[in-house]
């Protein structure tokens, strides 16, 4: 069969993060590849470098039996590779037709676009595909999520794409809408057209997919058919790790406080989440990107809208209404969007760390915060040239640090970290660890979301499954495993 | 750490303010050199009593712009305020009421701008783009489109000299720029911000209420626009609608030139200090030097250019080190 695509030994780091190693995978026409893994397993990097967005900092990418020395996102699509991510990349305010000729417009003899030929081509090709419903002059803001996953994929094969790379398309469909979906890529496929399919949904994979990538960490675990395989063996491949990946964390009897988190919801993708958690515990929350968990702590914190949901302390009231009535109440959350969310980049490491604790008084007296800072800086081993460095200028874990620094200057009660180690190097990482638990040891309440699975078994006394927005069950990180913490994840 | 005071020297050489400070010795001494009389009392006073209606106005739009927005709605305002005071005065009312509510007029009127911009969660140029129309009408209909003279009344502010020596017009600039150097500075309210001008997500979940701090912004700035407007007043003891006008785009190139970014996050009162100085110290050099007053402008351009350029050659040098 044809080789649609080679992938040779192609590696990738950033700033001395491993985050692929010598992948190796080729595509043929007609053939459904699948790229499986858990979150931050490597998945989307791989793509990126296929789509040509980044580029691999060895190995090599043969496209159609060509190597290409170095390439654009614009030059990969023009030989052929369409890549629909999760987000739809269309015009909300155009028609169908114009979407899918947007930017190779049929031109009549005057100049104008020819309106009536792209919406028949566009018409032909729908047909042609057997999506219902869909009219070349249709508004696309009048479409659904799903049928506009379906104008990209008719956009890509208008541009005549023959490999096309679909990012977790089903993501936000639901049931009718994905199987629509489903079919349109085995029809697809059985048109000679090579398909690179992400999804974490194991049955989905295992309804479209005719191999499978495995990916861990950023290594290739396995290649394997489907004849040859089961969604168990699968699974397996995609967990199990040394002893070295487990940080070994002290662990210290449990206080006596409560809190309660009561009926949350938001009517969206948090369905009345109802939980307590004991002080001196780090609970972890665990599951795939999308299952509620960032929503539901950003509610807690007062964040996020929601329509029901109160906390608890001992049985007193402490709902927070907004982020600042959360510090107030002793609440604190840590971003998982450090630069976007967590960080003033353009200004100081002090500023930085005193913003939440300078809002306590509107005079501020200049040596003392100099000297908070500095103690701080101190105590979490922030390294920085002095404290008036820029914090952008920081690593991504001294950043984070300095982010719970600003937390930690005065008490409180509830500690969220979302997230709280992502693109922080390995010994950061620890030291980060040391000052969770640090947090709860005092008789604090710690929330832990991690993608992260070693990382979420070690690190919690339990864990709360997450799936679409539903707490599944909580069990003791003892008695769990990655292995039956990943089925779980996936409901399956 | 032994580069920290190396560096300090270095940064404090680098700054911007320090950079202009050195445009206002070159150009003067270049001036007095053409025309010995430029280094006297006399336009040394007149360059800072034209410094001072601008100078305030510039000192609060140097907070808005920090904090990510403008006002081009302040000139506008000052030619209202300016009106409805002259009304008053002549209307028999007491000067200090008048003075009281003459900053009070332009609180309001900002105030009106922050709530706009926070209620419509609007770009505060658009809003102040509209509402600067509104002041203008309101200017023109209370005057009936007359200028309205206060016959030598009102003149204390500008005239009145502390112990006969220190003009309180000066005093009162230098208060305004003091002060808002102060709240920068020293207090929550600086840091608000600064913070809300880098990452207003980051503010807003770090505890601040933003909404809050951007209305309180504009009634800062308000309030520095209605003591302008007072200066001005007494200044030139007389107002009609169109005073003013042409101010607000002078302030925001004042805190641009002292090195303010438009993007917000960065900068200081001090850059925009020099600045105004600049700018009226220039327009007084062409002035006296019999340059044609149609360049004025073409050099005002010139000024903002060079500003920008400056700190594009910091931010470039600045990447590199790192």
């Amino acid at each position: 069969m044809e080789k649609l695509l080679e992938i040779k030994n192609v590696s990738k780091s950033y700033s001395g993060v491993q985050v692929l190693k010598d992948v190796n995978i080729s595509l043929s026409a007609g053939e459904v590849l699948c790229f499986v893994g858990e979150n931050g397993a490597g998945k989307s990097t791989l793509i990126k470098i296929i789509a040509g967005d980044i580029q691999a900092n060895s190995g090599e990418v043969v496209y159609f039996g060509k190597k290409y020395e170095s390439t654009s996102p614009k030059q990969i699509i023009d030989i052929g590779v369409a890549t629909i991510y999760q987000e739809i990349d269309l015009i909300e305010n155009l028609t169908v037709a114009d979407n899918v000729f947007l930017g190779r417009e049929i031109i009549n003899r005057m100049g104008a676009i020819n309106t009536k030929e792209q919406v028949d081509r566009t018409n032909r090709l729908i047909e042609k595909l057997h999506l219902e419903d869909i009219h070349g002059d249709d508004m696309l803001s009048n479409l659904s999520t799903a049928q506009k996953q379906c104008v990209q994929i008719v956009k890509a094969l208008q541009n005549e794409a023959k490999i096309l790379i679909l990012d977790e398309p089903t993501a936000s469909l639901g049931d009718k809408e994905k199987k629509t979906l489903l079919e349109l890529v085995k029809g697809l496929s059985s048109q000679k057209i090579g398909i690179i399919y992400i999804s974490h949904f194991i049955d989905e994979l295992f309804d479209v997919g005719n191999t499978f990538l495995v990916l861990k960490d950023g290594v290739q675990v396995v290649v394997r058919s489907k004849e040859e395989t089961t969604p168990d063996q699968i699974i397996n491949d995609m967990i199990g790790r040394d002893a070295s990946n487990f940080y070994k964390r002290e662990y210290f009897p449990t206080g006596k406080r409560v809190l309660k988190i009561d009926h949350y919801d938001n009517k969206r993708n948090v369905h009345d989440i109802c939980l307590e958690i004991r002080s001196g515990e780090v609970f972890g929350f665990g599951g795939l990107i999308g299952a509620g968990r960032t929503d539901l702590v950003r509610m807690i914190y007062g964040l996020d809208k929601k329509t029901n949901g109160k906390l608890y302390l001992n049985d007193k009231e402490i709902t927070p209404r907004t982020p600042k009535d959360a510090l107030n109440k002793g609440i604190f959350m840590i971003s998982e969007d450090r630069k976007g969310e967590g960080l003033l980049l353009m200004r100081s490491v002090r500023e930085n760390i005193m913003i939440t604790h300078n809002e306590k008084r509107e005079m501020i007296n200049l040596k003392k915060e100099k000297e908070t800072a500095n103690q701080s800086i101190a105590a979490y081993r922030v390294k920085t040239v002095d404290q008036e460095a820029l914090v952008s200028n920081l690593s991504g874990g001294n950043q984070q640090k300095t982010i719970i620094a600003r937390c930690t200057i005065d008490d409180g009660d509830v500690y969220i970290f979302d997230e709280p180690t992502k693109g922080v190097d390995i010994g950061a990482k620890e030291e980060i660890y040391e000052h969770m638990l640090n947090i709860a040891k005092h008789d604090k309440f710690v929330i832990l979301i991690s993608s992260d699975m070693p990382e979420l078994l070690s690190m919690s006394d339990r864990i709360g499954v997450m799936c679409s927005g539903k707490l599944v069950e909580v069990v003791n990180s003892q008695d769990t495993s990655e292995d039956k913490l990943m089925r779980k994840y996936l409901g399956y | 750490m032994k580069k920290s005071s190396k560096s300090g020297a270095l940064k404090i050489i680098t700054s911007q303010p320090f950079i202009l400070l050195v445009l206002i010795i070159i150009v003067a001494v270049v001036t007095n050199s053409m025309n010995g009389k430029f280094l006297t009392w006399v336009t040394i006073n007149s360059i800072l009593g034209q410094a001072a209606g601008l100078g305030l106005v510039s000192a609060g739009a140097t907070i808005l712009v920090i904090s990510g927005h403008f006002d081009i709605s302040t000139g506008r305002m000052v030619g209202l305020a300016m009106c409805s005071m002259a009304l008053m005065l002549n209307a028999g009312m007491n000067p200090v009421l008048v003075s009281v509510l003459g900053i009070l007029i332009c609180v309001a009127c900002s105030v009106l701008n922050g709530v706009f911009t926070v209620a419509f969660n609007a770009p505060s140029f658009v809003v102040t783009l509209a509402t600067q129309n509104i002041f203008y009408s309101i200017a023109l209909l209370i005057t009936n489109g007359y200028m309205q003279t206060l016959y030598g009344n009102y003149r204390s502010i500008a005239s009145y000299r502390i112990f006969g020596i220190v003009p309180f017009l000066y005093v009162i600039l230098f208060l305004g720029f003091a002060v808002t150097y102060y709240i920068l500075k020293h207090t929550r309210t600086g840091r608000q911000v600064y913070a809300i001008g880098t990452n207003q997500r980051a503010a807003y979940i770090s505890g601040l209420n933003v909404k809050l701090n951007k209305i309180k912004f504009f009634a800062i700035s308000g309030v520095l626009v209605g003591i302008a407007s007072m200066v001005m007043l007494s200044r030139i003891s007389a107002a009609q609608a169109t005073t003013g006008y042409g101010m607000e785009t002078e302030a925001i190139g004042a805190v641009v030139i002292g090195g303010s970014s438009i993007n917000g996050g960065k900068g200081g009162v001090v850059g925009t200090f020099v600045g105004v100085i600049l700018l009226s110290m220039i327009s007084t050099a062409i002035n006296m030097l019999h340059i044609n007053a149609f360049y004025e402008y073409m050099i005002y351009g010139i000024i903002i250019i060079m500003a920008l350029a400056i700190t594009a050659i910091r931010n470039y040098t600045m990447a590199n080190k790192n």
